[in-house]
């Protein structure tokens, strides 16, 4: 299996739109912080103006932790564009190119070759996201300064202490890394049925968005789809920035304010991932491979 | 299991059949190729022959059927056997963004090699060892045509199936290919199953032959036997063919007129009969415009598939 992977790898890292997504991570959060580097203050100080009025705001509101939140909540409903990309092309991109019947004339069974795809891909997936990490939390630190994490919401704010956000970024990115092996799954299972990469990827994308669309309106006839819609949950990384208050109003430093929700989110996105994954393999075995 | 091994059978194909909703593409198929044997694999285009190939190599699940290869079932042995077995189906589709040597050691990672030198080994073998670091995307048709049986080869494989492997070639490309597979089969031992519709390339190299049309077996033999030497079939085209036919019929050569899906005069003779038939050809004051000799494997296949 470990061959099949390597393999994998090595073909998904010599083509060159692999880079494509990693450049355009770069050059988002790139723009995103050069846009607040130069406006941000002000920006901030608008969003900041009624709390001003009510308490006295001490120390760099604007700071790398602000920046790497503002940036992940941008960033997150693009990605899966990026990510479609490479793993729409896994199985797909092969068919294009002939080299599938190349691949599924070797000594290795189908099941394998296609769970070493999958792995492959997902690998793919997690070094964006680590890369997206590097950009968007350590770089945004490095230009910002650290410092305590104030997050405004509709009518709350919470104000989590800097010593305590590290490890909720980390939490997040696993987090975020789920959510991106679902759709890496999705668009690998599309990718089985056609023979060039466009089909899949813009089939990933569409569902991302109908999902999405369906997730955002409030009417009751698409309520009982909506827990079960992967969509519901990939931005369940953002529970970790909920802190859990305490009884004298103080913020209960560690917590997570409703940790089993978040833990529900991680578990109906790795049945998705199970389920397209099983799906994948049942189709890949009794493919006729005419391509 | 052994039974086949003893027989020397590599390949057994048994009954084979694949249909695509109302579309029969193979039908009943049963032949089989032994050790040694350059087999050729014949048929017009459409006639079924990448559908087989494509179940020997479990890239198609067939409707009805057995294949045995190595004297072991296919749909029980599959990693087994294809070890043993190298293939380019249809056009040699490589990566093109990796270079020739990449290529390769891909593929022999994938077939169980590890021995580094069999790349090397490989690539002089079909003459890319110059060219083994430059992006398959640069490489000529015939280039592409030699690293994919390269591919084929890299893991040493005891059968190599080749669909096609001339197409798209040059005369000098097609030359290099038929030389290749003529010396791996007499130096290398290996068997051979190459499918192809350039019918005068085969009559070249194979030593044993199928030729199926519309998926179905229409002769299996020793090309030796199905192209007697000592059997001559001849076309006979003369001032008036009418005429020619009536004398003839009336003549004794009567009973070795065959019948011609093109309507020419045909006939079948010993081949030391033929300076008689044309003496009493001019004795029947018949004036020959041509007597042209009709026993090469093209002409034969026509024949066959033609009659169908």
């Amino acid at each position: 299996m470990w061959t099949i992977v390597r393999i994998e790898l090595f073909k998904i890292f010599r083509k060159p739109r692999t880079y494509i997504a990693f450049g355009a991570v770069a050059a988002i959060v790139w723009l995103i912080q050069l846009g607040f580097y130069v406006d941000g203050e002000t920006y901030v100080q608008f969003g900041m103006q009624a709390l001003s009025e009510t308490f006295d705001v001490e120390g760099r509101v604007l700071n790398g932790y602000l920046m790497a939140y503002i940036i992940l909540q941008t960033l997150l409903v693009h990605v899966p564009l990026l990510i479609a990309l490479v793993s729409g092309d896994m199985v797909s991109g092969e068919a294009g190119m002939g080299t599938l019947r190349l691949l599924a004339s070797r000594p290795v069974s189908r099941t394998r070759l296609l769970l070493g795809k999958f792995l492959a891909s997902s690998v793919y997936t997690v070094a964006l996201l680590v890369w997206m990490a590097i950009w968007t939390l350590f770089f945004s630190l490095w230009l910002f300064g650290a410092d305590d994490l104030v997050i405004m919401k509709s009518e709350v704010v919470t104000q989590i202490l800097r010593s305590d956000v590290m490890w909720r970024y980390a939490a997040a990115f696993g987090f975020a890394t789920i959510a991106m092996v679902t759709v890496s799954s999705l668009a690998f299972l599309l990718s089985i049925f056609a023979e060039n990469s466009i089909g899949p990827i813009i089939a990933t994308m569409s569902i991302v968005i109908v999902f999405t669309i369906l997730n955002s309106l409030g009417l009751p006839l698409f309520d009982t789809a909506k827990p079960w819609l992967f969509t519901t949950h990939m931005l369940g990384w953002k529970g970790f920035f909920d802190v859990q208050v305490g009884p004298g109003n103080e913020q209960v430093v560690g917590s997570v304010e409703n940790l089993p929700a978040v833990l529900r989110s991680a578990a109906m996105l790795v049945g998705h991932i199970l389920l397209f994954l099983a799906v994948s393999v049942a189709v890949f075995r009794r493919k006729d491979i005419l391509s | 299991m052994d039974s086949s091994a003893d027989s020397g059978a590599v390949i057994e194909v048994a009954g084979l059949g694949k249909v695509y909703g109302s579309l029969v593409a193979v039908d009943d198929l049963s032949f089989s190729v032994r050790r040694g044997d350059v087999y050729g694999f014949l048929g017009q285009n459409g006639a079924g022959k990448s559908t087989t190939i494509r179940m020997l190599l479990t890239l198609i699940r067939p409707t009805s059927g057995s294949i045995r290869m190595f004297g072991m079932d296919i749909s029980r042995h599959r990693s087994e056997i294809l070890a043993r077995v190298g293939a380019v189906i249809e056009k040699p589709d490589l990566y093109g963004y990796l270079t020739g040597r990449e290529n390769l050691r891909i593929l022999a990672r994938l077939s169980g090699c590890r021995d580094r030198k069999a790349i090397d080994r490989v690539l002089d073998t079909v003459g890319l060892a110059a060219r083994a670091d430059d992006r398959v995307r640069t490489y000529s048709q015939g280039m592409r045509q030699r690293l994919g049986i390269a591919c084929a080869l890299v893991h040493d494989p005891e059968l190599v199936i080749l669909d096609e492997p001339t197409n798209g070639l040059d005369p000098q490309g097609i030359a290099d290919i038929r030389n290749l597979i003529l010396r791996l089969s007499r130096e290398g031992g290996k068997t051979f199953l190459v499918s192809s519709h350039l019918l005068s390339e085969m009559e070249l190299i194979a030593n044993r032959m199928v030729i199926i049309d519309k998926g179905r077996k229409v002769v299996e033999g020793e090309c030796r036997t199905l192209l007697d030497p000592e059997r001559q079939v001849v076309h006979l085209e003369t001032m008036d063919d009418v005429q020619t036919r009536v004398r003839l019929a009336r003549s004794r050569w009567a009973a070795h007129i065959e019948d011609d899906p093109q309507g020419r005069i045909r006939l079948s003779l010993d081949r030391a009969d033929v300076p008689q038939l044309v003496r009493e050809l001019s004795d029947m004051d018949v004036q020959i415009l041509a007597l042209r000799p009709f026993n090469r494997l093209e002409d034969y296949f026509l024949s066959l598939t033609q009659a169908g």
